[in-house]
């Protein structure tokens, strides 16, 4: 008896092939040999997108991506320099003075340096950005020259794939972290309109969101929402929407009673001793207890505020939640010509 | 002796017996091919190279009905079902007829060119794997594992075909790696593949079509024409090659065959 399969010559009676296994009764075995079909619609769908194939896909690229990352550690782990080298990574150009490359170290610490002062005096300007970028770029460099100090000059691949990763890691350890901390202390706000004669249009003043507010500090802040609707004459009407973010001074804290008469500001019946960033001079009488939780600031930097003699409306411009106020504007940065310390 | 020959003589019964096995064994050989498995092979196999899928795939399920124990049958079905872009049903059906045979090679190939088909290019190479491992010298696993190195882009996949063609000198072979390279858009390599079929067979009329299509695939319109030209001189009948050229000669599109051939891929 020989086996279909195989074609191994097998004992007379045997149920199965000794070599493959095969049953030798297959030839007369009750199955069904038509083989499945698919239908006019699955083929259709399958040539839309093919399901198995997204799976198959998926499932290989994640089996790559651990190769991948072996591979990437491959990149990484023979360009790693020693600690005390890496350490001085910090600042550039000091790695190359720890490894006796005091030209270039200069170099990359003196650039980067003025590259550095330059963008933090124009910072909030566009140059500002763009010497920053520069001042990193050069950082960049200088860990660049330290990571790949044992590549070939022909190497450009794994020159850049370093490149990368050292621009990666420098931006996520130390420049990340520095830019949220200078934007939280010193947040430069572009002035879009002029407050004759303290700021002029495009100044820039820095604003520091970590301290507490105080009164007689100026700071930034969003004027609460309000909306004034004049019914003017026939079928003009002019809808005013006051809102967004201002700066200006806190005139009184929580608790303090504020009235003015005839043009003069009065805070606990005492001529106050802060004034508004634009002598403003409301008419009429009104008298106001800033309530809990909220400082008085006249909305003396907001175009149309003045002149209007409804109290409401100053009521209502004027109290500002503490949550609304995002920090304190302690120097006018730019233009250098005109750089002052807020007060 | 011939004034004898015309004599009659009562026949014994003995003889009568004779003659009757005689004439039912002569009966049975005349019939025995339309029932006969090995026929319904020989046809689907005749079909297939005519590029009747569909009624290949019939005559290898009457083959089996017949003797289950013919693997060829199975194989070919398999390959019948690939052939027609059912690759989750060829799968299933390899996967079937390997509990009958088990670690059967060709087999094997067949479920691994249904994996890769389908996508599964680890499980194909595994499978395939399993199959050059087997005993026996077949070329269907060497024209798999072929297309598995086109489907992975590793450009060695000349050297599995050559293999395939030293194991089997069947025109069919080249033409199958052919079908292979245009399935994966490689019609340059396609088309000197299926040459290679025509020379091998310049008579048969497939061959010339499929040379048609590569030549159509590579936007060589008047060459292509002529393969088709051809084809239909060899088989009138053939009505996907009368399609072609029908579509061929009335949609003329010089600019677009001009950019076809420019960014064609191979």
């Amino acid at each position: 008896m020989q086996c279909a399969n195989c074609q191994f010559h097998n004992m007379p009676g045997s149920a199965i092939c000794g070599r493959c296994g095969t049953s030798m009764a297959l030839a007369t075995a009750t199955m069904d040999v038509h083989p499945p079909r698919a239908g006019r619609m699955s083929m259709r769908l399958r040539r839309v997108r093919p399901v198995a194939r997204t799976y198959y896909e998926a499932r290989d690229a994640m089996g790559q991506a651990g190769a991948r990352s072996v591979w990437l550690f491959g990149q990484i782990a023979p360009s790693v320099p020693p600690l005390p080298v890496t350490i001085r990574l910090i600042l550039p150009g000091w790695s190359q003075f720890y490894v006796g490359r005091r030209v270039l170290g200069h170099l990359f610490l003196w650039s980067f340096l003025v590259l550095l002062l330059l963008g933090l005096l124009f910072f909030g300007r566009v140059w500002g950005s763009v010497l920053l970028g520069l001042a990193f770029s050069v950082h960049s460099s200088a860990a660049l020259d330290i990571v790949a100090h044992d590549l070939a000059p022909g190497e450009v691949r794994r020159r850049m794939i370093r490149g990368l990763l050292v621009t990666a890691a420098l931006a996520l350890v130390l420049y990340l972290p520095a830019g949220r901390l200078l934007t939280a202390v010193a947040d430069p706000q572009v002035i879009d309109m002029p407050v004759y004669p303290f700021l002029q249009e495009h100044d820039v003043l820095l604003v520091n969101h970590w301290t507490t507010p105080h009164v007689g500090q100026i700071v930034l802040y969003d004027l609460p929402e309000f909306t004034e609707a004049d019914p003017g004459v026939g079928h003009h009407r002019t809808i005013v929407n006051y809102r967004g973010a201002r700066i200006d001074r806190i005139l009184a804290g929580p608790g303090d009673v504020v009235r003015w008469e005839e043009g003069l500001l009065l805070v606990n019946n005492l001529a106050g001793e802060w004034a508004p960033l634009n002598r403003l001079h409301p008419p009429g009488k009104a008298t106001f207890k800033v309530p809990e939780g909220k400082y008085f600031i006249l909305p003396s930097t907001t175009p149309g505020a003045h002149g209007r003699a409804e109290s409401e409306m100053w009521r209502d411009l004027s109290m500002i939640p503490f949550t609304s106020i995002h920090g304190s504007a302690y120097l006018r940065s730019n233009p250098l010509t005109r750089w002052a310390r807020l007060r | 002796m011939t004034r004898f020959d015309r004599l009659e003589f009562e026949e014994s019964e003995s003889q009568k017996g004779v003659e009757h096995e005689l004439g039912r064994a002569q009966q049975q050989r005349h019939r025995e091919p339309d029932r006969d498995e090995r026929f319904w092979l020989a046809s689907a196999s005749e079909e297939r190279r005519k590029g009747l899928f569909e009624s290949a795939l019939r005559y290898y399920s009457r083959a089996l009905e017949l003797d289950k124990s013919l693997v060829t049958g199975w194989v070919g079905q398999v390959q019948m079902l690939i052939s027609m872009g059912e690759y989750p049903e060829a799968e299933l059906w390899s996967r079937k007829a390997l509990e009958l045979f088990r670690n059967n090679a060709e087999l094997l190939a067949g479920r691994a060119q249904a994996l890769c088909r389908k996508g599964d290019v680890k499980g194909a190479m595994a499978s395939c794997d399993a199959a050059i491992g087997q005993q026996g010298l077949f070329s269907y696993p060497w024209i798999v594992r072929g297309e598995l190195m086109v489907a992975r882009r590793e450009n060695v996949e000349e050297y599995c075909f050559d293999k395939a063609i030293q194991l089997d000198e069947d025109w069919l072979v080249p033409l199958e790696i052919g079908l292979i390279y245009l399935h994966y858009g490689r019609a340059a390599k396609a088309l000197t593949r299926t040459r290679q079929a025509v020379e091998r067979a310049p008579d048969r009329a497939y061959c010339w079509y499929r040379q048609g299509v590569c030549e159509l695939e590579l936007g060589l319109s008047s060459p292509a024409e002529r393969s088709l030209k051809h084809c239909l001189q060899l088989e009138p009948k053939y009505a996907d090659a009368r399609r072609l050229l029908e579509g061929l000669t009335m949609n003329r599109r010089p600019v677009r065959r001009f950019f076809r051939r420019l960014f064609n891929r191979s």
